[in-house]
């Protein structure tokens, strides 16, 4: 059976999803854990040792509150959008490679337009909370969701121009062979004002603090999902939480070397150990994300305008410029 | 290339399982116990006044506009990362590789330029208006004094 | 199956388009357009050009048509009154004649395009670099050109919020039914 076509395909599959699902619940915990640490709490500790069990607990209070939805709301569009928030971010996980078996890359699909498959789904995520505040009929999420959408634009010209370095340098947009090609050299050595730039960009395109502006407490209330309660809401935030992870991932592929550990040739490494890196990788800017939510302060919305276009935006086109002199050079100096 | 499509479709229609799943799960258990209060829209304990659709700031698609002239940009700038390094290790054809893809960027940095030096990036156009009335407020301050 | 899938995903394609034009309200209309649009990546994807379909998702969907929806949004165009009957049927009728027309000609030019091979990128590049080079960097000032227009436009007068239309005192937001603004209670 496990020589049938279909095997690994289905096994990858399945394996993906329970990844993507547990790394978002499993973050759903972490946050509230290491939030209490750095605020010198206790965090969740009822459920389950150690609080292991919370995100369980908070599935089934979620399944069974009540969803309220506003009667001059626009019902379909109302209902769609915590689906179309949560939805681009699952389909882009799909592309995350984790390590390769027998050779070939364990992701659920090895596209030769991986790069931009991530971008142009990525980029769908902004329906869901531009709908979203949308068809509540609410002033606060109207604003919230028309915020966190001018937000989400303004910052992805950057991240994709970041990532347009990267594709120079690696001259591949397959996600797999991007990661073979750091084998001796991670892209953050040979890119670091690309990855600084995506690490910025990366807050942003998830809503996160410092640029969680989508919901934004002390004016907006909860921004575009002001309205939305119980399941519809949860799905709403697990959108923002695989969104996390996936970002979290490309941060890996892209300037980390992914499934590659330092010092050992891809080739030469296990699978589980190129999985365990990847994952390890991962891990650590996703804490990132609660570190820094801890640690700085939110932006005024024109601060967050002015950084995306007049640092960011003139900072990535550079870096892409001095890039392509770079290799240029680096050609020539080969070829003497 | 197919094969790899069509596992992301398997993929999402799980995710869409997932979703679908629990919007249902959702409805079977959940109260239902609707009150007049419950279907307004939220605003803080007070009546919404009039609907949650308004007119809102120019701005915002004036954001939306420069984006997509820049996303545009980017359309054509993958093609042309992606084979940068062939083209240079071909004889003669790197240099004109760099200088169309440098050119290309020049010419829309022109565009961001324009869009800069016009004030359409400033997200705050109102410190103008402030400055006027708190000088104006001033100049009244004074002129009370004055007359005192 | 894959000619299957291309009739599929163009049969898609035009109930997604019918339903932009007969949808009463803006919003909804803009959502079939967005599905529209995805039907015709899959058309390409299933042509052979995955970079293609791509781009459709990344500018259509993801760019022009959050843009669509703004304007829509701005223009608040729920309260508007839904176009006349007849004008719909007129639109519905232009409609099924561009289709029409646009079928013959995609039936006509269809043993063209299965024989024709899809180019991989690298090909589509040396093109745009070589033969399309001229168009490639007029491209540019295009887009240049647009933005300036779009913007001189989103500047105009009528739109903008100018400075006569802010009255300090009378235009700030009043509480209902509660005291009157502090300035009128002093000046009264």
């Amino acid at each position: 059976m496990t020589d049938a076509p279909w095997f690994r395909p289905a096994v990858t599959i399945l394996a993906a999803f329970g990844a993507m699902m547990s790394l978002a619940a499993g973050m759903t915990l972490v946050e509230r854990k290491v939030s209490a640490f750095i605020q010198e709490r206790h965090g969740p500790n009822r459920v389950g040792p150690f609080g292991l069990l919370q995100p369980l607990a908070d599935l089934i209070k979620f399944v069974f509150k009540e969803e309220l939805a506003p009667d001059r709301a626009n019902p379909l569009l109302f209902l769609l959008a915590p689906a179309l928030a949560c939805l681009p971010a699952m389909a882009t996980f799909a592309a995350l490679p984790f390590g390769f078996l027998d050779g070939k890359p364990m992701v659920v699909a090895n596209l030769d337009v991986g790069v931009l498959y991530v971008l142009a789904v990525g980029s769908l995520g902004v329906y869901g909370i531009i709908l979203g505040g949308w068809a509540s009929n609410n002033k606060y999420s109207l604003l919230g969701g028309l915020r966190a959408s001018a937000q989400m634009v303004s910052y992805e010209i950057s991240l994709v121009l970041s990532l347009v370095s990267v594709i120079a340098v690696s001259g591949s947009l397959n996600l797999s062979e991007i990661v073979l090609a750091q084998d001796q050299r991670w892209n953050v050595l040979v890119q670091p004002v690309a990855a600084l730039v995506f690490l910025v960009t990366m807050f942003a395109e998830t809503n996160r603090h410092p640029f969680d502006f989508a919901e934004c407490e002390p004016e907006l209330v909860g921004g575009f999902h002001t309205e939305y309660s119980g399941m519809r809401f949860a799905l709403f935030f697990l959108g923002e939480y695989i969104a996390m992870v996936v970002m979290s991932g490309f941060m890996a592929v892209l300037f980390f070397g992914g499934c590659d550990v330092p010092f050992l040739a891809i080739a030469a490494t296990p699978w589980w150990a190129g999985a365990l890196a990847m994952v390890v990788k991962m891990g650590f800017f996703l804490l990132l994300y609660v570190w820094v939510r801890w640690t700085l302060p939110r932006f005024r919305y024109d601060q967050l305008m002015y950084l995306g276009w007049r640092v960011l935006l003139p900072l990535s086109l550079a870096n892409l410029a001095v890039t392509g002199v770079v290799l240029a050079l680096d050609r020539q100096g080969a070829a003497q | 290339m197919y094969f790899h499509y069509a596992n992301i479709l398997v993929f999402l229609l799980a995710g869409m399982g997932f979703v679908f799943l629990n919007m249902v799960l959702g409805s079977l258990v959940r109260p239902q116990r609707k009150t007049a209060e419950g279907l307004e829209a939220y605003e803080c304990g007070e009546t919404a006044i009039g609907e949650g659709w308004f007119r809102f700031d120019i701005r915002y698609y004036t954001v939306a506009l420069v984006y997509i002239v820049f996303a545009v940009e980017i359309a054509f700038l993958f093609p042309w990362a992606r084979v940068l390094k062939q083209a240079y290790a071909e004889e003669g054809l790197g240099a004109a590789a760099l200088v169309e893809g440098v050119m290309f960027v020049a010419i829309l940095l022109l565009g961001l330029a324009y869009v800069w030096v016009k004030g359409d990036l400033n997200w705050v156009k109102t410190y103008q208006l402030e400055r006027e009335q708190r000088l104006a407020a001033q100049r009244r301050q004074a002129g009370v004094k004055e007359a005192a | 199956m894959r000619e299957a899938l291309f009739y599929l995903f163009g049969a898609g394609a035009l109930f997604a388009g019918a339903n932009v034009v007969f949808r009463r309200h803006a919003v909804p209309a803009a959502i079939w357009l967005v599905a529209c649009f995805f039907f015709l990546a899959a058309e390409y994807l299933l042509l052979g050009f995955p970079f293609l379909a791509a781009i459709q998702v990344l500018i259509y969907v993801g760019a022009i048509m959050v843009l669509f929806l703004f304007v829509i949004m701005l223009l608040d165009l729920h309260g508007a009154q839904p176009v006349q009957a007849q004008a719909r049927f007129a639109a519905g009728l232009a409609l099924a004649l561009v289709i029409t027309a646009l079928a013959a000609a995609a039936a006509a030019g269809g043993e063209a395009l299965a024989e024709a091979q899809a180019p991989d990128m690298p090909a589509l590049v040396e093109a745009l670099f070589t033969t399309f080079l001229v168009p490639f960097e007029v491209t540019s000032l295009l887009l240049v050109a647009a933005i300036v227009g779009a913007l001189t436009l989103g500047r105009s007068p009528d739109i903008t919020p100018p400075k006569q239309r802010i009255r300090p005192g009378r235009d700030t937001i009043r509480m209902v039914g509660g005291a009157p603004p502090r300035d009128e209670a002093q000046a009264g």
